[in-house]
C-alpha cells in the first residue's frame, strides 16, 4: 500500500510539475499569472479522450502520440488566446491581467460542458501499462511509473532547451531583464507568444498524461490550478527547480498523507506551504525596498 | 561632539556584487552632511541601510546611542529617522492634501482611528506645511499630476511632519532647475537649523553641496574615499581625480 | 494661505449622497413588498452579494490587496452562524452575531499569514487559505456535515416572510455598507489607501504596514461574514460551496464589472452581475461562456467598469472615491 501510494504521489508530483513549470515560465517572462492554466490542463485531458480511440487504441505508442497531439492542440489554443487577448494588456494593472485569464477559465469550462457534457468521462489506459510490477512483497502499478518516466523525459528536454539552445538563452535573458532582449534585436512579442505556447503545451501534456488515471470532467480546472499555485508558492515563482521540488513534495505528501490522515491531506499541504512562506518572509524582512 | 548617528563597518552585498564595503561614519547632532560620489558609489544604498530598508546588512548602526541595526523602517521612523526617496514616492493616486494628512495621521500614531477629528486638529499645520514647501495652491491636485520637483517638495514636507531628528534626503533636487535647487536646499537648510535637526543629503550639484553642507563624505565604489569640510574636499587631489574633475 | 477648514473638509468629506440613494432604496422597498415572493428572495440575494463585493472591494480598490479567497469569510460567516445554532444550541437570533465574529477570527488567523506577503504571493496564499477552509468544511463530516452541508436546523428567514426578511437584509446591508464608507473615509481608511499605494513610503513615515493590512483584512472578513450569515439565514442552510472558489471569482468579477478604484463599484457590479445571472441563463444556457466574453470585453475595452461608464456619461459623483 505504501509503495503504491508513493508511486501515485510521484506521478501526481510530476504532472503538477508540468503544469507549475508552465505557470512559472509564463510568469517569469510576462509577469502574468495564468489563472486559466488549469483549464488548459483540463482541455488536454479532454483532447486525449477524443484522440486515444483514434490512434492505434490500446498501444503504448498510440497513447503517447495522442497525448502529444493533445498538448500541441492546447498549445495552439493558448497562442490564439495570447495573441487576441493577453497581448493587449501586457503592462496593464496586474488585476486586469488576472481577470482576463479568469474570463478564459469561464469560457473554457462552459465550452467543455457544452461539448462533452457535465458527466465524468474515463480514458482507457494503454494495455501494456495495466497491472503492476512485483518486487518482493510489494506491488508497483505500472501506469504511474510510466507517466513519471515520461515526465522525466520532458524535464530533460526542458533543461536542454533552456540551457543549450538559442531559444533558451533568450528565455533566460527575458526572465532576467526584459529590456535587454529588446536590445538584442529580438521581437519581444514573439518571445511572449512562444513562452505561452510552451506553457500551454506543458499543461495540455500533463492533462493528457494523467487522463487515464482519474476522472475527466469540467471541474478539473480549479482543482488543478489550486494545487499548481501551491507548488509555485512553495518553489518560488519563476524558479524551475523550486517548482520541481515543490511539485514532488505536494504530490507525495498528498498521496502518503491520504493513508494516515485521510481527511487532512490538504491541510497538511497547506501547513507545509505556510511554513515555507513564513521561513521565506523571515529571510527577506524589509525587502520591500527594491 | 556627540554623534546622533554612528555607522560602524557597514557592509551590504547583493550576491557577488558588494554595494557597500566597510563604511564607518559619524554624524554629529545638528550637522548638515552631504554624501557625494559618482553613480553606483552606494550613496542610496547607504541611505536605505540607515532607514532600515535593506536586509542582510552587516555592521552596526547606532542612533542616539541606541543600537538600531536590525530595526524595521517603521520602527526607525518612529525613533526619529525621516527620509525621502531618490525616485519620489508620494502616494500617487491621492491628492497633495491627502498625502500631507496621511503623514499627520502616521505621526500622531492614531492610524487605527475611525474618528475624523484628527483631520480638523491638524488642518492648520498641514496647510502651513504645504505653504512652506510652496504647494498650497496645489492641495487638491492628484500627486500623479504634479511635476517631479513638486513631488520632491511634497515628500520633504511629509518627512518633516514626523519631526525627525535625522533627515535623510536622497537626491532631493533631482529634476529641478539650478535656481529651484538652490531655493529648495536653502529652505531645507534654514528649516533644519531652526528646528535643530540633523541632515544627510545625497546631491550631485557640487555648487549646492559646497553651499549647504558643513561636512562632506565622498564615496566611490562602496567605500569612503574622503571626508571633511567642503573646502577640504575641494582641495583633495584624490577627490579631484576620481570625481570632481571626472567630467561631471 | 488657503483656509484650512475648507481643505480638511475635503479630506474628511464623507457625505453620502442621500438624494440619489434614498429614492433608490425606497423604490427597492416598494418593489419588495409589491412583487411576488420570488422577487423578494432575488432582492435579498442581490443585497447580500452587494455587501460581499463591497467588503472585497475594500481590500482590492483601497488596499490594493487582491484576495483570491474572499469566499472563505462568507463561508465562515454562514457556518459560524449555523454551527452556533446546531452545535452550541444558541437561538438563531443570538447566533446572528456568531457568524461575523467567526469570519473575523478566520480573517485574523489567515490574514496574519497572508499580509506577510505581497502582490501575487498574497493572492495565492489567500486562495490556498480559502481552499483549506473549503476542504475542512467539505470533509469534516462529524462537525460540519461534510459535502451535504447542514440543512433543516431552523425555519428559513427566522420565520419572517420573504418580503419581511428581504427588508431586514436590505437595511442590514445598507448599514454595513455605510459602516464601510465611514471606514474608508476615516484615518484608518487613509492608511489602508496609503499602504496600498506605496508600502515602503508608508513605512518610511513610521507606519506599521502589516498592522494596517491585517486590520483591513479582518474588517473585510467581518463584513463578508455578515453577508454569509444573512445568506445562511435566508436559506436556512450552509454548504461548503459558500466558501468555494466560484464565489470568490464571482466577487472578483463583480468588482471588475462595477469598476475598480471606486467605492460604489463593487456594489453596482454585484447588482448587475446578480441580475444577469438570474435572467440570462433562462435565455442562454451557456451563461458562463457569455460572462467570460463579457468580462474579456470589459477588461480589454472598458477597464474602469460600470462606474467608469457612469462617470463618462456625467452621472454619479465626481471623483467619488
Amino acid at each position: 500500500m505504501f509503495w503504491i501510494q508513493l508511486v501515485n504521489g510521484l506521478m501526481e508530483g510530476m504532472t503538477l510539475f508540468l503544469i507549475a513549470s508552465g505557470l512559472t515560465l509564463i510568469f517569469g517572462v510576462t509577469r502574468i499569472i495564468n489563472f486559466a492554466h488549469g483549464s488548459l490542463y483540463m482541455l488536454g485531458a479532454f483532447m486525449t479522450y477524443e484522440l486515444v480511440p483514434l490512434i492505434a487504441p490500446g498501444t503504448l505508442g498510440g497513447f503517447f502520440a495522442a497525448v502529444l497531439i493533445a498538448g500541441l492542440a492546447v498549445s495552439v489554443l493558448g497562442v490564439v488566446f495570447e495573441m487576441l487577448a493577453l497581448r493587449r494588456i501586457y503592462g496593464a494593472d496586474g488585476l486586469m491581467q488576472l481577470i482576463v485569464t479568469v474570463a478564459l477559465v469561464l469560457i473554457l469550462r462552459d465550452a467543455v460542458r457544452m461539448i462533452w457534457g457535465p458527466n465524468s468521462l474515463s480514458v482507457p489506459m494503454p494495455d501494456p501499462l495495466m497491472g503492476a510490477l512485483q518486487i518482493g512483497q510489494s506491488y508497483f502499478p505500472l501506469f504511474p511509473i510510466a507517466v513519471f518516466a515520461a515526465g522525466l523525459v520532458v524535464v530533460g528536454a526542458m533543461i536542454w532547451t533552456i540551457y543549450f539552445t538559442r531559444a533558451g538563452i533568450l528565455l533566460r535573458a527575458g526572465t532576467d531583464d526584459r529590456g535587454m532582449v529588446a536590445l538584442c534585436g529580438v521581437n519581444e512579442k514573439l518571445i511572449f507568444t512562444a513562452v505561452f505556447a510552451a506553457g500551454a503545451f506543458l499543461a495540455g501534456l500533463a492533462g493528457g498524461l494523467a487522463a487515464p488515471y482519474g476522472e475527466v470532467n469540467h471541474l478539473l480546472d480549479t482543482t488543478v490550478i489550486v494545487s499548481a499555485f501551491i507548488v509555485c508558492v512553495i518553489g518560488g515563482l519563476g524558479n524551475l527547480y523550486g517548482a520541481l521540488a515543490g511539485a514532488l513534495v505536494v504530490g507525495i505528501t498528498k498521496a502518503i498523507g491520504v493513508m494516515y490522515f485521510p481527511r487532512l491531506s490538504m491541510v497538511l499541504i497547506f501547513l507545509i506551504m505556510a511554513l515555507v512562506l513564513i521561513a521565506r518572509s523571515m529571510g527577506r524582512q524589509g525587502g520591500s525596498a527594491r | 561632539m556627540d554623534p546622533i548617528l554612528s555607522a560602524r563597518h557597514i557592509r551590504k552585498s547583493y550576491g557577488a556584487f558588494v554595494a557597500l564595503r566597510d563604511i564607518s561614519l559619524d554624524i554629529p547632532r545638528g550637522e548638515r552632511h552631504a554624501l557625494i560620489g559618482p553613480n553606483g558609489a552606494g550613496k542610496s544604498t547607504f541611505i536605505a541601510c540607515v532607514a532600515g530598508q535593506l536586509s542582510g546588512v552587516e555592521g552596526q548602526m547606532l542612533f542616539k546611542d541606541e543600537n538600531v541595526t536590525a530595526l524595521q523602517p517603521a520602527a526607525l521612523a518612529r525613533r526619529g529617522i525621516g527620509r525621502t526617496f531618490q525616485i519620489s514616492r508620494a502616494f500617487l493616486q491621492m491628492s497633495v492634501l491627502e498625502n500631507m494628512m496621511a503623514a499627520h495621521v502616521i505621526a500622531s500614531g492614531r492610524w487605527a482611528s475611525l474618528s475624523r477629528a484628527i483631520y480638523a486638529e491638524r488642518a492648520e499645520r498641514a496647510c502651513a506645511m504645504l505653504d512652506t514647501v510652496g504647494l498650497a495652491d496645489r492641495a487638491r491636485d492628484r500627486v500623479a499630476d504634479l511635476s517631479l520637483g513638486d513631488r520632491k517638495r511634497l515628500e520633504f514636507g511629509m518627512a518633516l511632519v514626523g519631526e525627525p531628528d535625522l533627515l535623510l534626503l536622497d537626491e532631493p533636487t533631482a529634476g529641478m532647475s539650478i535656481k529651484e535647487r538652490h531655493a529648495l536646499m536653502e529652505m531645507v537648510a534654514a528649516r533644519v537649523d531652526a528646528e535643530g535637526r540633523t541632515l544627510i543629503f545625497v546631491e550631485h550639484d557640487i555648487d549646492v553641496v559646497m553651499k549647504i553642507a558643513q561636512r562632506v563624505t565622498v564615496m566611490v565604489r562602496g567605500a569612503v574615499l574622503a571626508a571633511g569640510t567642503p573646502a577640504e574636499i575641494k582641495a583633495n587631489d584624490e577627490v579631484q581625480a576620481v570625481y570632481l574633475g571626472g567630467g561631471h | 494661505m488657503t483656509d484650512p477648514r475648507i481643505l480638511w473638509a475635503q479630506v474628511a468629506r464623507a457625505a453620502v449622497n442621500w438624494k440619489l440613494i434614498a429614492p433608490l432604496l425606497i423604490a427597492v422597498e416598494a418593489l419588495n413588498w409589491l412583487a411576488p415572493a420570488s422577487t423578494s428572495t432575488m432582492l435579498t440575494e442581490i443585497a447580500i452579494l452587494a455587501l460581499f463585493a463591497a467588503s472585497l472591494n475594500l481590500l482590492m480598490s483601497f488596499g490594493h490587496m487582491v484576495s483570491f479567497g474572499h469566499a472563505a469569510y462568507f463561508g465562515l460567516g454562514a457556518y459560524g452562524f449555523t454551527l452556533a445554532v446546531v452545535r452550541a444550541g444558541l437561538p438563531p437570533e443570538a447566533a446572528l452575531l456568531a457568524g461575523p465574529m467567526v469570519a473575523a477570527l478566520g480573517g485574523l488567523i489567515f490574514g496574519a499569514l497572508c499580509v506577510r506577503l505581497t502582490e501575487i504571493y498574497f493572492a495565492m496564499l489567500t486562495l490556498a487559505c480559502a481552499q483549506i477552509t473549503y476542504t475542512v468544511l467539505f470533509q469534516w463530516y462529524d462537525f460540519t456535515g461534510g459535502d451535504t452541508g447542514i440543512t433543516g436546523f431552523m425555519t428559513p428567514r427566522l420565520g419572517l416572510s420573504e418580503a419581511g426578511y428581504a427588508s431586514f437584509a436590505l437595511w442590514t446591508v445598507v448599514l454595513a455598507v455605510l459602516a464601510l464608507w465611514v471606514i474608508v473615509k476615516s484615518p484608518l481608511g487613509l492608511m489602508i489607501r496609503a499602504v496600498g499605494q506605496d508600502r515602503a513610503r508608508a513605512e518610511a513615515l513610521g507606519l506599521g504596514a502589516r498592522k494596517v493590512q491585517l486590520t483591513a483584512f479582518v474588517i473585510a472578513a467581518f463584513f463578508a461574514g455578515i453577508a454569509g450569515t444573512l445568506y445562511a439565514v435566508l436559506h436556512g442552510s450552509a454548504f461548503p460551496d459558500y466558501a468555494g472558489l466560484s464565489l470568490t471569482l464571482d466577487g472578483l468579477i463583480m468588482v471588475v464589472l462595477g469598476g475598480l478604484n471606486s467605492f460604489a463599484g463593487g456594489i453596482w457590479g454585484a447588482v448587475i452581475y446578480q441580475l444577469l445571472s438570474t435572467f440570462v441563463p433562462k435565455v442562454i444556457h451557456e451563461w458562463e461562456l457569455v460572462l467570460g466574453f463579457v468580462l474579456l470585453g470589459i477588461c480589454l475595452a472598458m477597464p474602469h467598469g460600470f462606474v467608469g461608464l457612469l462617470k463618462r456619461l456625467g452621472l454619479g459623483r465626481k471623483g467619488g472615491k
